[in-house]
Parts: structure tokens; sequence; C-alpha cells
């Protein structure tokens, strides 16, 4: 579904990735884990298009993205979590979750997605008038996933869903996820809490300075003494 | 005594409303762009000239005129982000370079004040008023032409927060002043919204022009001073709250209003900037908070 090949990125003139492939299917939860600095969020902001990669492809279904603006992207089915979910925080859940639905073709259209949404997720519509930044932080990243499924996208970039978040919100963040997985959304999943992302993803990439350090499923990754060793803290024997 | 005071009442809300139109423009702009657009009080003035076209010129009904004025002010918005700004910030990469962009629309306002004296010369231009007589309340008497402007100020000003708050375009504007990245995520097109928001408030401050156009005459230059008073209410109110802007312009007006029954009139410009110099040493975030991007 997503296909990054041989990505180089960054800010600016700084290259964070040197040469980063890696492939989302359909239907998969991917997780990108690696130490900081190892360019996950760089590589999530390249291929939602905010940032320009200085070489490389970025494809969704052989549909080439490179050269698009985030809010074309977005019209093209991909939908974009940001760390700390990026909410409107001054504005209302439901003027949140109406611009969640700005891409769609019409105000009904927006409409019934909000509604939809307030369905799927009863809590918001007790709360629509509430400022949005007075929600907690574990609602708080909820609405952030909720309003981005206002397009209906078949690919959701998450960016650390969980950082920052109180275990008990981090159970709430997944299990939102896995539901959404049920219902066939792919997603590539930025995340720093190595164990909740483990638990959920089919194929986990491992990044490393900016180059691919890791690629293959959460058991195998379990069975690399080296990769433990190296990005789940694990002591040795 | 007490007439006197109920009459600069009057006359300060009158000309609040005036601020109003203006400041809450200016402010929208740098609330969404971030950027501080000096040619603001110039569009006030295209605004006047375009009314003196349409109704002294081309004899439309003053509400047609002012329309037009409005409109022809908002059409020549819509090119100044994709013409002047977009430009220069694609040569900046994303970094902002908030100096840069004032001296650009500071050569904008220059630009087109020499345009407006070459092309229509320096003398002042007279538009009839638009509504003639006077409301007499015993203690004092209001020309209907000022009540006119206030009212269509109100109406306007009233229509862009309906805008603002109701409209998916207008809650897109919101959006992009409160944080652009996540606009972009909801399928906001930000150059458009830019586009828009820059039209939206040089259109308010050219309708401005046109509704004061019987009462300041027009000129190349009549906006320039009301751009650098916009300034201090923006101050006043906090850079980039609309709600503050609005307070601040009637805070201001009353001010300078009743600031004559105890100082001479020449006094009266300074009162605007020195309550923004005291402002900006004692609150600098403006009277509603901070920078609230609303």
């Amino acid at each position: 579904m997503l296909r990054v090949a041989d990505v180089r990125s960054g800010y600016g003139k700084l290259e964070i990735l040197q040469s980063v492939s890696l492939a989302v299917g359909e239907g998969e939860i991917v997780g990108l884990i690696g130490p900081n600095g190892a360019g996950k969020s760089t590589l999530l902001k390249t291929a939602f298009g905010y940032l320009a990669p200085f070489a490389g492809e970025v494809a969704l279904e052989g549909r080439p993205l490179v050269g698009l603006r985030p809010d074309q992207v977005v019209r093209l089915g991909v939908g974009y979590v940001a760390q700390a979910g990026g909410l409107f925080a001054d504005m209302t859940v439901h003027e949140n979750l109406v611009l969640g639905g700005y891409a769609l073709r019409s105000s009904r259209e927006a409409r019934a997605a909000v509604d939809e949404l307030y369905a799927r997720f009863p809590l918001f519509a007790a709360r629509r008038r509430q400022p949005a930044g007075s929600l907690s932080g574990g609602e708080q990243r909820i609405l952030a996933v909720a309003r981005a499924l206002a397009v209906r996208p078949r690919l959701l970039l998450l960016d650390e869903p969980s950082a920052a978040l109180a275990p008990r919100f981090i159970a709430d963040v997944y299990d939102t996820i896995r539901a959404l997985n049920g219902g066939g959304i792919a997603m590539l999943i930025v995340e720093q809490n190595v164990e909740a992302i483990l638990a959920v993803a089919h194929r986990v990439f491992v990044l490393d300075l900016g180059r691919n350090a890791f690629d293959g499923t959460p058991a195998e990754l379990r069975a690399s003494d080296r990769i433990r060793r190296l990005y789940l803290g694990e002591d040795e024997g | 005594m007490l007439e006197s005071l109920a009459e600069f009442a009057i006359q300060g809300i009158v000309l609040g409303g005036l601020y109003a139109l203006f400041a809450v423009g200016l402010t929208l702009i740098f609330g969404v762009l971030d950027v501080i657009n000096v040619a603001h009080g110039e569009f006030f003035a295209i605004g006047g000239y375009l009314a003196f076209a349409a109704i002294v010129v081309l004899h439309w009904p003053g509400a047609a005129g002012v329309a037009g004025a409005a409109v022809g002010t908002f059409v020549l918005g819509l090119g100044v982000y994709p013409l002047l700004l977009a430009p220069l910030k694609r040569r900046l990469g994303a970094r902002p370079r908030g100096p840069l962009y004032l001296v650009l629309t500071l050569g904008l306002s220059t630009f087109l004040q020499s345009s407006l004296l070459a092309a229509a010369g320096g003398d002042y231009l007279r538009v009839p008023p638009y509504a003639g007589g006077v409301l007499d309340l015993s203690f004092t008497a209001v020309s209907h032409q000022r009540l006119l402007v206030l009212v269509v100020s109100i109406v306007l000003l009233g229509g862009l927060f309906l805008f603002l708050r109701f409209h998916r375009e207008g809650l897109a504007v919101r959006a992009v002043a409160q944080n652009p990245d996540a606009a972009q995520a909801m399928g906001i097109n930000l150059p458009r919204v830019f586009a828009l928001t820059l039209a939206l408030g040089v259109g308010l401050a050219g309708a401005g022009g046109a509704l004061m156009a019987p009462l300041f005459n027009v000129y190349p230059t009549v906006g320039f001073p009301l751009t650098i008073k916009a300034f201090a209410i923006t101050i006043l109110g906090g850079m980039g709250n609309l709600a503050g802007a609005l307070v601040a312009s009637f805070l201001i007006s009353l001010a300078e209003a009743f600031s004559v029954m105890l100082i001479p009139s020449e006094w009266q410009n300074a009162i605007a900037f020195a309550v923004m110099i005291v402002m900006l040493l004692l609150r600098p975030s403006g009277l509603l908070g901070g920078g609230g991007r609303r």
C-alpha cells in the first residue's frame, strides 16, 4: 500500500534519513521504532508531504507522493496524527471533528462523517462544546485519531500515540488502534513505547542513525539478541 | 456636563466602529499569516477611491458603491499573498522572517500611495453622504452618515465573526491561525487560506474607506494614520486576538473622545500611542491575554 524506497530526507541541509526503505501492506499495522534522533518522525513527515525528500521514492498504491502537499496527501486516503495529537486546543471538540472532515467534498458529507464519529465515540458527543484542550491527555489523543477518521482514510500515520500518557490512557489509545485496524485501516506507527507497539504490530522496522537496522515481525525482533540489546534496552543473557 | 459626556461617548462609539473594522482586519491577517500589513491603510484609501469612482463618476447608488468598493479591495487583496508574500516565503524557506515581510508590506504601502497619487492626483475628492440628515437626541445630534458607518461596521464585523465561528472556511482560517501544520493534515490548503484571509482583512479596510469617504474625503495617504493607530489597537487587544482588537478599538476611540474634555485636542492623537506604550511596558500580551490566535 505505502512504499518508501531509499529515501533521504531532513530539515534544510541537515540530512536525518540516509536511505531508508519500508513498506506497509493493506490492513497492516507497521511499527517504526528506534532511538531518539533515528529519524522516525522525519520519515513520517516525509511520507505525508511535510518534508520534501532529498532523494528516493514515496508511493501510495503505486502513485508517487513526492511533491504533494499534506492537504493533497489527505485527499488520497492518508490520515496523519501528529505527536501530542495536533489538536486545535482552543476550538471545541465539535469544531475539531468538523475540521477533520474538511477534505470531504461537501459540508453535508462532513456533517454525516461527524455524526458517524459521534456514534463511534459517544464520549465526544457529550463533550462536543468543550474546548479540545480541556480534555484529558488520553481523550485528546483519541480525539486526534477520531478526527483523522472523518475522511475515512485507508492508511493512518501516527507519531508516538502514547507519548506523555499515563499507562491507563495508553491502553485506551491502543484499544482504539486495534479496533480501527480491525475495520481494515492500515497504520504506520512511530512509537517509543516498544512494548505497546510490539503488542499490536504485524511488522516492525527499526531505524538507527537514519538507516534501516531491522525489518521483521515482533516475534523475530524479540528473538534477535542484538536488536533486543540495542533497542529494547534489555541486558545480555 | 452629562450632556457633554454623552456626546463624547457617542462620538467615541461611532469612531470605534471604524477603528474596529480596520483593526480587526489587520489583526486577522497578523493572527493567520504572522505578517504585519503596513499597507492596510492604502486598501482603506483604495476603498475610498473605488467608492468615488462608482458613486461620483459612474453614478451608482451609495450602497452599491460601498459594496463595489469592498468587493474591489477584496479582489485586490486576493492577489497580495500569491504575488508578493508567497514568492518571498518560497525564497526564505520555512523559517519566518517577520522583519522582511514588514519591509515588503511597507514597500507595498509606498507603492500604492505613489500609484494613487500618480493615477488620481493629490486632490481631496469629495463623495456625497450616503445618508443625509441628523438624528436629534435632544442633548446632542448625530449625523445619519456617522450612524450608517457604525451600523454597517457592526454588520460587517458580526458577519466576520459568524463566518469564523460557523462556516467551514472560517473554521479553516482559525485552524491555520492556531496550528498551520495540523491544519494541513485536515486537508486545508494553506496558500488558499492565506490569500483568503488577506483579502478578507483588506476588504474590511476597503469597506471602511468607502463608508468614511463622505466624512474624511479621499486622498492617497488618508489611510496611513489609521494603520499606525491600528498598531496601537492591536497591541492593546493582544497581537492576533480578534476579540481583543474589537474591545481595544472602542477603548481607544472612547479614550480619544473623552480626552478632549481634559486636554487640548491637538494632544488627542497622542493618547492612543501613550496607551500603546504603557501597555507594552506593563502588559505586552495585551488586554485579553497572550497572542490568543483565535
